[in-house]
C-alpha cells in the first residue's frame, strides 16, 4: 500500500470553477431585477372585441413607435367586453394621461382615404392618442376606430339635430363652402326620435361657426335647369360619396355671437330648406279647424298680425289618433304650423322656444286667435292668420297629445265681417245725401198740399154749417145740383183741373230751383258772385257737411 | 467479480491516449498530457458547471429563442412555444426532434452526470455497470443537444429578407448554447476514471 501512501493529499480546497455558476447566478438576479425594475406600468385597457389582438404579439404604438406590448387578454365578467393587459415601456409612463385614447388601428377605408395599410401585412396594433391630464391612469377603454378627435386636437363640438340621417356617416366631413374644416365624430338616436350628430370642427376653423350658422346636409347634389343652362351642385365629390354637412350664415341674417362648445343646431335636408326657414328653432302648433281647410297648402304661409312668422307643417287626419270633435260634435281638421321663433320674439334658441311659448300663452289670454284666411280670391289660396279679436272670451292653450293646440276662431265670422264691411263700403258710395233732401222737398210740398186740401174742406164745411143754409133745406137741393155741376167742373177731366195740376208742378219745378240755388248757397256762399263748379258732386267736405 | 483497476495495480491511465504508464510518470510519453492518478477535483467542477447548466436553462427555456419579423411585425418564440407551434402546424417530426433535443436531451444530460457525481462520492462500492452506461449515454445524447442552436443559427442565415421576413436570435439562444456548453464541460470534468473505483480513493487522501 506505500503506492497508495504516495498519493496522499489534504483534502482539495474549492475548485475556482464554482466561479461560474456564482456568476451566472449573479447575473441571472441582476437581469432578473433589472427586468423587473425596468419593466413599465401594466395599464387594462377595456375593448368591445379582441379582434386582431393577440397577447405577446400586438404592440402598442404611439405615433407609430413602440411604447408596449399587450400581454394577457381576457374576457370581463359580464362577458360584453374583453380587457386587455398591456405593458408600456418606462420611457412612454409619461404618455398615460386622463385622456390618453386607445383604439385598434386596422386597415380602413374612408372619407380621407385609405388609412392602416401598413397593419394589412402586420396585424392590428393597439395606438395610443395621447392627451391631456394628470399621469398615472391604468384603467382605460380602448375604441374599436380610430377617434375622430384625438386628445390634443383643437376645435369646438357641436351637435346637429335632424329628423332623419339620410346618408351621415361617422367621420362624414363638415365643409364650409367645399373645404373640410371638421368631421361628424359621433351619431345617435336621442329618445325623441331625433339623430343627433356630433361635428367636431378643427380649430381655425371654428371660427367660422357663429350662433346663427346654418348646418345642411351635403350628400345630395342637384340639377337645375336655369335659363343660362344646367347647373349642378354639390359640396364636394367626397362627400357625395361618403356623406357630410355644411354650414354657412344664411343671407339677411347677421353672424352672430361665436359657437359655444355643446351649441346644438338644426340640421337642414338640403340647401334650399334654410330659405324656406331660416330661423332654426321653431315651435309647433297644432290648429282644429272646424271648417274645410280647401285652398291651404302644406308650406302656405303663417302670419301674425300680417307679418310672416312660419308655415304650414302638415295638414292631415293622421296628426292626430283620435276623432276630434268640438262643441257642437262637428269633427274637426287639425293643421300643423311651424312659429320661427327667431322671427317673433328675436331669439333662435332653445331659450327663445320657451319664450315664444309663454308669450302665446298670455296673447291667447288676451283674444289670439288662429284663423284661415283668403290670400287671394282669384287662387282661393288660404294662409294661416294669427290675431287678436278682442270680443272671444279668453282662451288658454291646451295640450293634444303631443301638441300645443292653439284655438282657433271660426272662418264665417270673419267672413261675415268682410261681408258688412263690403256693404257699409258700398252703402258710403251710395249718393244718399241728395236723395234724403229730394224726399224731403217732396213730403214738405206733399204736406203742403194737404193742408190745403184741409182748408178747403174747412171752408166747404163752415158754408155748410150757415144757418141760411140749414133754413133753406129746399134750396140746398138745388145748390147741391150746382154744386155737382161745379164740381163735375173740377173732375180730372175738367180743364180747370187739368190747369191747376199744370200750375202746381210748374210751382214744385220753382221750388226745386230755389231749394238748389238755397244749398249751393248753404254749402258754398260764394257760388252767389261764381259760378258753380261744374261737377258739385266731387266737392269735398259736401257729405261730411250734410251730416 | 472483482477487478483491479489501473490505479491499484500501479498504473496510471493517459484520458487522451489511454496509455498506460507507471504510477510516478508525470507526463504521458505518447501525447506528453499531465498524468494525474485521480482528477482531484473531478467532481467539484463538474457540480459547478452542472449548477451553471441548471441556471441557464432557465432563461434558455422563458426568454424568446428567436424572433421573427415578419412585415414589420416582430413574433417571438420561445422553445416550448416553437414545439407547440410546430406541432399544432402538424410538423409532428420536427417537434418530437426539437423538443428531443432541447428540452429533454439537456435534462437528461445533467440528471445523469449529477446522478454519477452522487453516486461516485457516496456509492462507490455499487452501480459500477450502471454508471458505466450512463456515463455512455451521455456521451451519446450529449452531441444532440447543440441541434436547437443549429436550427436557430441556419435560420438566421437563411431568412435575412429585409423588410419581409427577417429571424433575429433571441437572448434564449444564447442561454441555450450556455447550457449546452456546460454540460459539456461537465462531462469533461467528470474523470471517467472514478466510475470503476472500489474504494473512495478520495476518501483515502485524508
Ligand atoms: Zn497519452
Amino acid at each position: 500500500m506505500s503506492s497508495s501512501q504516495a498519493i496522499i493529499k489534504t483534502r482539495p480546497k474549492l475548485s475556482s470553477i464554482w466561479l461560474i455558476p456564482i456568476l451566472a447566478l449573479l447575473v441571472s438576479v441582476w437581469i432578473v431585477t433589472q427586468h423587473y425594475l425596468d419593466r413599465g406600468p401594466e395599464i387594462r385597457i377595456t375593448f368591445q372585441t379582441a379582434e386582431g389582438i393577440e397577447a405577446g404579439k400586438t404592440k402598442i404604438k404611439a405615433l407609430n413607435v413602440e411604447v408596449g406590448i399587450v400581454e394577457r387578454v381576457e374576457l370581463h365578467r359580464d362577458l360584453e367586453s374583453v380587457i386587455i393587459h398591456a405593458r408600456i415601456k418606462p420611457d412612454a409612463v409619461n404618455l398615460l394621461r386622463k385622456e390618453t385614447q386607445f383604439w385598434v388601428e386596422k386597415p380602413r377605408i374612408g372619407s380621407r382615404g385609405i388609412s392602416g395599410l401598413s397593419t394589412l401585412l402586420s396585424g392590428a396594433y393597439i395606438e395610443l392618442g395621447p392627451g391631456e391630464g394628470p399621469i398615472g391612469k391604468t384603467e382605460y377603454t380602448g375604441y374599436a376606430n380610430r377617434p375622430l378627435t384625438v386628445g390634443k386636437q383643437k376645435g369646438v363640438n357641436v351637435f346637429l339635430l335632424s329628423a332623419a340621417s339620410s346618408s351621415l356617416s361617422e367621420g362624414a366631413p363638415v365643409l364650409y363652402r367645399g373645404f373640410r374644416v371638421g368631421q361628424i365624430t359621433h351619431l345617435e338616436v336621442l329618445s325623441s326620435g331625433q339623430l343627433r350628430a356630433s361635428a367636431f370642427i378643427n380649430e381655425p376653423y371654428d371660427r367660422l361657426v357663429s350662433s346663427t350658422s346654418r348646418f345642411f346636409n351635403a350628400s345630395g347634389f342637384s340639377f337645375r335647369l336655369t335659363p343660362e343652362g344646367m347647373d349642378f351642385e354639390s359640396e364636394s365629390i367626397s362627400s357625395l360619396m361618403s356623406g357630410g354637412v355644411a354650414f354657412d350664415v344664411p343671407n339677411g341674417i347677421n353672424p352672430g355671437a361665436n359657437v359655444k362648445e355643446g351649441q346644438e343646431f338644426v340640421l337642414y335636408d338640403k340647401l334650399a330648406d334654410i330659405d324656406l326657414h331660416p330661423y332654426q328653432f321653431v315651435n309647433e302648433y297644432l290648429l282644429l279647424f272646424d271648417a274645410s281647410t280647401r285652398g291651404l297648402q302644406v308650406g302656405a304661409p303663417v302670419e301674425y298680425r300680417g307679418i310672416p312668422v312660419g308655415s304650414v307643417a302638415a295638414i292631415s287626419m293622421d296628426l292626430i289618433s283620435d276623432d276630434i270633435r268640438n262643441e257642437q260634435d262637428v269633427p274637426q281638421v287639425p293643421v300643423l304650423i311651424k312659429v320661427d321663433t327667431g322671427r317673433l320674439v328675436g331669439d333662435d334658441s332653445i331659450k327663445g322656444q320657451k319664450r315664444l311659448q309663454d308669450r302665446f300663452v298670455s296673447y291667447v289670454a288676451q283674444g289670439m286667435r288662429a284663423a284661415l284666411k283668403n290670400a287671394s280670391l282669384v287662387t282661393g289660396q288660404r294662409v294661416i292668420t294669427l290675431d287678436f279679436y278682442p270680443e272671444v272670451k279668453a282662451g288658454e292653450i291646451s295640450q293634444l297629445e303631443r301638441f300645443t293646440v292653439l284655438p282657433t276662431i271660426s272662418d264665417d265670422v270673419d267672413r261675415v265681417i268682410s261681408r258688412v264691411g263690403i256693404f257699409v263700403d258700398k252703402l258710403n258710395k251710395l249718393p244718399l245725401n241728395e236723395t234724403v233732401v229730394n224726399a224731403n222737398q217732396t213730403i214738405n210740398s206733399l204736406q203742403l198740399m194737404i193742408e190745403q186740401a184741409n182748408h178747403l174742406v174747412k171752408s166747404g164745411h163752415d158754408l155748410l154749417a150757415q144757418d141760411e143754409t140749414q133754413a133753406i133745406p129746399t134750396e140746398l137741393n138745388n145748390t147741391l145740383q150746382q154744386l155737382q155741376a161745379t164740381l163735375s167742373g173740377l173732375s180730372p177731366n175738367a180743364p180747370v183741373y187739368q190747369s191747376l195740376i199744370n200750375t202746381l208742378d210748374q210751382a214744385k219745378v220753382t221750388l226745386q230751383s230755389v231749394e238748389r240755388v238755397s244749398n249751393a248757397l248753404d254749402s258754398q256762399p260764394s257760388s252767389i258772385l261764381f259760378s258753380e263748379p261744374k261737377d258739385p258732386d266731387l266737392t269735398p267736405g259736401a257729405h261730411q257737411d250734410e251730416k | 467479480m472483482l477487478v483491479k483497476t489501473a490505479l491499484e495495480a500501479g498504473y496510471i491511465t493517459c484520458q487522451t491516449c489511454g496509455k498506460l504508464s507507471a504510477i510516478d510518470v508525470v507526463k504521458c510519453p505518447l501525447c506528453y498530457r499531465n498524468l494525474a492518478p485521480r482528477q482531484l477535483k473531478s467532481l467539484q467542477n463538474t457540480l459547478a458547471w452542472l449548477c451553471t447548466a441548471i441556471l441557464l436553462y432557465l432563461p434558455a427555456n422563458f426568454l424568446p429563442i428567436m424572433f421573427t419579423q415578419q412585415f414589420s411585425q416582430y413574433y417571438s418564440a420561445t422553445i416550448v412555444g416553437g414545439v407547440i407551434d410546430l406541432w399544432q402546424q402538424q410538423a409532428y417530426f420536427i417537434a418530437i426532434v426539437i423538443f428531443m433535443a432541447s428540452i429533454v436531451v439537456p435534462i437528461i444530460k445533467i440528471v445523469i452526470l449529477l446522478w454519477l457525481v452522487v453516486s461516485v462520492k457516496y456509492y462507490r462500492e455499487h452501480h459500477q455497470k450502471q454508471r458505466s452506461i450512463m456515463y455512455r449515454l451521455t456521451e451519446i445524447v450529449g452531441r444532440w443537444s447543440m441541434i436547437d442552436v443549429f436550427v436557430v443559427a441556419i435560420l438566421v442565415a437563411l431568412f435575412q429578407l429585409g423588410g419581409v421576413i427577417t429571424i433575429i436570435p433571441g437572448p434564449a439562444a444564447l442561454a441555450f448554447a450556455g447550457v449546452v456548453a456546460t454540460t459539456m464541460f461537465a462531462a469533461k470534468s467528470f474523470d471517467s476514471r472514478l466510475i470503476w473505483d472500489h474504494v473512495n480513493t478520495e476518501g483515502k487522501q485524508h
